[in-house]
């Protein structure tokens, strides 16, 4: 193994790096770039502004980002950052160092939960600059075989490199750490990932490790400590703002969705333009039947979602669904109508549309343009490729409102079936049916068409132990195929016939399944646990039986 | 003594520290300004053909950086003391800290005729808010630089699970009266400048690093390694 660096600089040529330079005044940029000759750095780009590094850093990729906090009035320093990660437009080898003045120096270090690799006040020195960028190349290129694992989704191995630089970690400790930390959570490993971020916390009360571990309890299911853990966070972090999400998801968990609804509140209060805060504001408003909530809630999101590819049918159809409820059914069907021209009649808007067009015209009283809507809805929905599950749930209840209950009730037993494990939508399903008057009959359907599912995985899991390994992953795949959008069935097939390669040796075929089964859940949630740790095991066997991929 | 628009009399006044800590700032800006025209000035050939001409421009950047440093001090305690300053806590190598003081003294040292040191293993860490140490080990150092006969030393070392980074120099010490009264004294002299405001300022950094029930303190004495003065700073 190569020789660790020590915390003693190397020195590093900065002739082969590229640089970008952000800041609004020109002085600035040529005074930098002066500065970056004089460390031996030739390869120099220099944006004036947000957009302009947007489209600088899309068209070619920089070692060395230095950005300064204030950028004139539009985007500052930390949001370009925030939105530069969220895009995953900067790799992890990427140095950005933030550039402050003394008085926004505050701002710049309160950024406890996205912060830049490191920052430097004004003024400074062209030498304090080059001892600055060479500490950070050192330990980028310490940390660069686990970064590259990582894009390769290696993650397992990623943890024992991680590992393995644990002996002598020097200054990068708390780096490591932080990373194994992550990984362990990535490969769903929460024990672990918990006794990392405990002994991080021995060491010192650090917010991201705080935030780790509550995350880890989160996943164990120990939700109460969680919300302790989240709360802390919130009190001590006012503006770490993903920890009110986690502390809002938690209440859900524990069943308390007004304390849900509290936290979200505060945090759409502090920071409104999250598109899926003010969203996941809106459905836990409605849920709690503050339609006042709901409705502002809802609105902000097509509002910021008119600037942004983010705005979706649903967002409408949500909307509109506040208005139905309210009594207002004007407003209700003008949702509707400009839901269409936004998405110029596209199937999927079509089908909302005629979903809540059809329950809007029957409250209003206008029954033949209520069946007239209906009969469109019932064709739209079964010709369509994609079944949201927001939509299948209001298709139930116009199909329910329309005395169609035969059909009502196979949409809810397959939303329920693709949907076993998925507490919020199996609420959702339940408040709808308790909502028509029908709660009993729904909690019976639901608890039915889950029993279903859960034991044919039984039947599955004891045939495997009774050493019937192919007799379970036949089961399974029969299951899978029948029940495609649910994940949790999806991945238990492909779990059976990796463990059954496993034991038996490689079988293209099924490999093939496997293959389809997890490109269907990465394309639905690409960053579902278990299909990230599947897909690590199957790189692992088509390695071990000298596949090539 | 009261003054006029300091207390709860007066509706609507300003409070005086709040005057003094905005002034402060301006005044401040105001310096890096002059700072950067001396600068200006320093670059322009007629400084390098007149030795005296560059001789005093290098005293006015000296001088204008101290003044900087101390209004820096004066503002962090002003906002320590309303409760407003973000500590930035995070995992640092002392050796990396050591470097960058000795690049900032190093313009100083030639003039004085001064050698400074740096000893610090590789192997010590520690969880501090960088831009404050830094503040507290450059006070330090510059007061060292005014006492200092030949040579200032920094090091830094593991003590009894605290971070101890320690400035000594080769000067006559400090005097008994700093060493018996300490901090109490430091407070007494802050009005009349010498070392008292740094010295505060240093107390005051320290112990707002507080890990497990410790809190960082300093430490005054006489006859280290050099003979001299030695500033100790301890971090929990």
């Amino acid at each position: 193994m190569a020789a660790f660096p020590s915390a003693k600089n190397v020195p590093v040529d900065f002739k082969d790096k590229t640089f970008l330079v952000i800041d609004d005044i020109i002085g600035v940029r040529s005074s930098m770039r002066i500065t970056i000759s004089t460390l031996g750095g030739v390869k120099i780009d220099m944006a004036a502004n947000a957009a302009d590094a947007f489209n600088k850093i899309e068209r070619r990729s920089y070692d060395i980002i230095l950005c300064d906090y204030s950028l004139g009035d539009a985007k500052d320093g930390q949001q370009l950052l925030e939105e530069l990660k969220r895009r995953r437009l900067i790799k992890s080898a990427t140095i950005f160092m933030m550039v402050t003045a003394e008085r926004s120096y505050e701002k710049v270090v309160s950024a406890v939960e996205l912060a830049p690799d490191d920052y430097l006040i004004k003024p400074f020195s062209g030498e304090v600059l080059r001892l600055r960028l060479e500490r950070l190349v050192n330990k980028k290129s310490f940390l660069a075989p686990i970064f590259d694992l990582m894009e390769r989704q290696e993650f397992r191995q990623a943890v024992q490199v991680c590992d393995q630089r644990l002996q002598a970690a020097g200054p990068y400790l708390l780096d490591l750490l932080r990373l194994k930390g992550e990984l362990l959570l990535l490969v769903s490993d929460f024990a672990a990932a918990r006794q990392v971020y405990e002994h991080i916390l021995t060491m010192r009360e650090i917010p991201w490790a705080r935030m780790g571990l509550a995350k880890a309890q989160f996943f164990e299911e120990n939700f109460e400590a969680a919300a302790e853990g989240f709360q802390q966070i919130v009190a001590d972090h006012p503006r770490y703002m993903s920890a009110y999400d986690w502390l809002a998801k938690t209440h859900s968990a524990l069943g308390d969705e007004a304390a849900a609804q509290r936290v979200l509140m505060e945090a759409v209060a502090k920071s409104p333009r999250i598109l899926q805060r003010q969203k996941d504001l809106g459905e836990t408003a409605y849920h709690n039947e503050d339609l006042d909530t709901a409705q502002d809630a809802f609105e902000s999101v097509l509002e910021f979602g008119k600037f942004s590819a983010f705005a979706e049918p649903e967002d409408y159809a949500n909307l509109s669904r506040v208005f139905l409820e309210k009594g207002e059914y004007t407003q209700a069907l003008s949702v509707m109508t400009n839901a269409r021209k936004a998405f110029e009649n596209s199937d999927e808007v079509m089908l909302h549309a005629a979903v809540m067009d059809s329950m809007i015209h029957d409250k209003a009283g206008d029954k033949a343009a209520a069946e007239q809507a209906f009969g469109a809805a019932r064709e739209l929905f079964e010709g369509a490729a994609k079944k949201p599950e927001s939509v299948a749930l209001d298709m139930v209840r116009a199909c329910y409102q329309h005395g169609d209950q035969t059909m009502g009730e196979k949409i809810a037993q397959n939303l329920v079936k693709n949907n076993h494990d998925n507490a919020a939508v199996l609420k959702r399903t339940e408040q709808m049916f308790q909502r028509m008057g029908l709660h009993d009959q729904g909690k019976e359907l639901i608890h039915t068409s889950s029993r279903e599912v859960i034991a044919l995985n039984n039947r599955a899991v004891k045939l495997a132990q009774a050493g019937d390994l192919k007799g379970s992953v036949e089961l399974l795949m029969q299951a899978a195929d029948q029940l495609g959008n649910n994940n949790v069935v999806v991945l238990n097939a492909a779990h059976a016939i990796l463990t059954y390669i496993g034991q038996t040796g490689w079988d293209e075929e099924l490999a093939l399944a496997v293959r389809g089964y997890l490109d269907a859940v990465k394309q639905r949630d690409p960053e579902h646990k278990k299909y990230l740790m599947l897909a690590t095991v199957y790189k692992d066997l088509a390695a071990k039986f000298g596949v090539q991929q | 003594m009261t003054i006029a628009g300091g207390g709860d009399k007066v509706p609507g006044a300003l409070d005086f520290a709040t005057l003094f800590a905005a002034n402060t700032h301006e005044i401040k800006n105001q310096l890096f300004l002059l700072l950067n025209a001396v600068e200006q000035a320093s670059r322009e050939h007629w400084a390098s053909e007149y030795p005296s001409a560059r001789i005093a421009l290098d005293g006015l950047k000296q001088g204008g950086t101290q003044i900087s440093q101390r209004l820096t001090r004066l503002l962090a305690l002003y906002r320590i003391s309303q409760g407003h300053y973000q500590l930035d806590i995070a995992y640092h190598g002392a050796a990396e800290l050591l470097e960058e003081v000795l690049l900032e003294i190093q313009p100083l040292l030639g003039a004085r005729a001064v050698e400074m040191t740096v000893a610090s293993t590789d192997e010590v860490y520690g969880f501090f808010d960088r831009e404050m140490v830094r503040g507290i080990l450059l006070n330090a150092v510059h007061n060292a630089l005014n006492v200092a006969v030949r040579k200032i030393s920094l090091n830094a070392a593991m003590e009894d699970g605290y971070l101890c980074i320690r400035v000594a120099d080769d000067g006559p010490g400090f005097p008994p009266q700093v060493l018996e009264t300490g901090m109490a004294q430091a407070k007494w002299n802050m009005g009349g400048g010498g070392t008292g405001l740094g010295l505060h300022f240093s107390a005051t950094a320290a112990a707002l690093h507080r890990n497990q029930g410790n809190s960082g303190f300093i430490r005054l004495s006489n006859e280290g390694a050099l003979r001299g003065a030695v500033f100790s700073l301890y971090l929990p």
